[in-house]
């Protein structure tokens, strides 16, 4: 199963985002993110299914919690996406 | 003992904030740290303080930051918004934690005056005072030393029509009068956990305007952009280096929702009762000067004819009694009222006091003074 992980810098930010998502009845989780996607260091973020992974791009920009970066997680494949 | 210093620290503490803290101590790891449960859960716990502070103050809980007092909170607002040789505008009310970081730093401090008690002469004297090159505006929500409400309503309007950024000191009046960042469109709100919002000693809040500017007091790890040798320059995070005090946050935030569960007006409504019945009873006993007006908390500051203050409360102290005497880390205070020479008595309602409590303190004094 793919997965969406929308990045933020800061751990508040990504637990707001993870209120609104499940608030718009999106599941969503909140996670550090991967090293290996972490720009600066030490970020956080949401892990969506990739399928509403449209949606909930859409829910956190309206929402005003526009994310940093959004990357597909496929097995071991990963790859910034433009949702 | 009856508790009568609730200006110092609020006391006893809802059991439901020991509870919490015992249970945070023994269970919560780091948050931002690891990414194992107990870390999550102490994550959890700063995000619903912020949440529950934010929603109870008027603010965005990312710019709710957690600090160890107010006067942490009032350091990071001055140093963040003055700097040597600024102008700032202060009440005559002032506590050393806004009188000292601005003397600290080197700022031009002209004080707001008026007679104790007349918000009027006070505006008046804000309004003089408040020029086109004030850099800054603080005051005090209720003084420590005398539980005047000054009209911070009022002295906010000034600053927006001025553009002077404003930090007021909730320090007495958080968890007993409204605090509202947004009605206020105050720059920074500093307020103590442990006093009226029943946390323990410790903790702190400060909530930052939306676009107020902000400089960190100390620099250090945040557990984001780790990478980065700068502060972060988001919110909170950026004012908050180092680990949080996550047994303290956890008793915080037990306090803020004892308080919400009985709601603000219930617990102003009843220390004001309380208020009108102390100062009417120390107003009657012979010798003794209450100070006392209209705009009061249940702060009530007193003097016994040719008693010297601290001995007078030390008395009290022997007879079971628990407040302050002298000048309350607040000298501005004191000479503005015109008792620097002799310091105060000062007795602090919290919200477990009671009639009894107020009963006892007035028939010692009598007895002590008769």
């Amino acid at each position: 199963m793919s997965m969406i992980f929308f990045t933020y810098r800061a751990a508040t930010q990504a637990r707001m985002g993870v209120s609104i998502l499940q608030k718009a009845g999106i599941p969503a989780r909140m996670d550090r993110s991967p090293a290996g996607i972490s720009e600066k260091g030490c970020g956080y973020g949401l892990w969506v299914r990739a399928d509403r992974g449209a949606e909930a791009a859409a829910v956190l920009r309206r929402q005003g919690r526009p994310y940093t970066r959004s990357y597909r997680f496929t097995g071991d494949e990963v790859r910034e996406v433009r949702l | 003992m009856i508790y009568l210093d609730n200006g110092a620290t609020s006391l006893p503490k809802p059991e439901g904030v020991i509870r919490a803290m015992t249970w945070a101590a023994g269970h919560l790891a780091s948050p931002g740290r690891g990414s194992a449960k107990p870390s999550e859960q102490a994550d959890e716990l700063l995000y619903t303080l912020r949440l529950t502070a934010g929603e109870m103050f008027s603010c965005e809980p990312q710019n709710v930051i957690l600090t160890t007092s107010a006067t942490h909170g009032l350091n990071i607002a001055i140093r963040s918004l003055a700097k040597a040789g600024d102008r700032v505008v202060i009440s005559g009310m002032e506590h050393n934690a806004v009188v000292r970081p601005l003397h600290a730093l080197g700022a031009d401090i002209q004080a707001a005056r008026g007679a104790l008690f007349d918000n009027g002469a006070l505006l008046r004297d804000f309004d003089r005072l408040l020029t086109r090159d004030t850099a800054l505006c603080v005051t005090t929500q209720v003084s420590n030393v005398f539980g005047w409400v000054l009209p911070v309503r009022e002295i906010a309007a000034l600053c927006r029509e001025r553009g002077i950024p404003l930090v007021v000191d909730a320090a007495q009046s958080a968890g007993v009068l409204p605090v509202n960042l947004r009605e206020w469109d105050a720059a920074f709100v500093a307020m103590p956990g442990h006093k009226g919002l029943l946390g323990p000693q410790g903790t702190g809040l400060l909530l930052c305007g939306e676009h107020t500017r902000t400089a960190p007091l100390l620099a250090g790890g945040t557990g984001s952009v780790s990478r980065e040798r700068d502060m972060p320059d988001f919110l909170p995070d950026r004012l908050e280096a180092g680990t949080q005090n996550i047994p303290g946050a956890a008793g915080l935030l037990a306090g803020l929702r004892y308080l919400r569960t009985q709601g603000l007006d219930s617990v102003a409504r009843r220390e004001s009762d309380l208020r009108e019945m102390l100062t009417g009873r120390l107003g009657r006993i012979p010798g003794v000067r209450v100070f006392r007006g209209e705009k009061q908390t249940g702060v009530v500051s007193f003097l016994a004819e040719g008693r010297d203050c601290v001995s007078l409360a030390g008395e009290l102290a022997a007879a079971g009694i628990a407040l302050r005497a002298g000048l309350h880390c607040a000298p501005l205070a004191h000479e503005t009222a015109g008792t620097l020479e002799t310091g105060t008595v000062r007795a602090s309602l919290g919200p477990f006091s009671t009639a009894g409590d107020v009963r006892f303190l007035t028939r010692t004094l009598e007895q002590l003074l008769a």
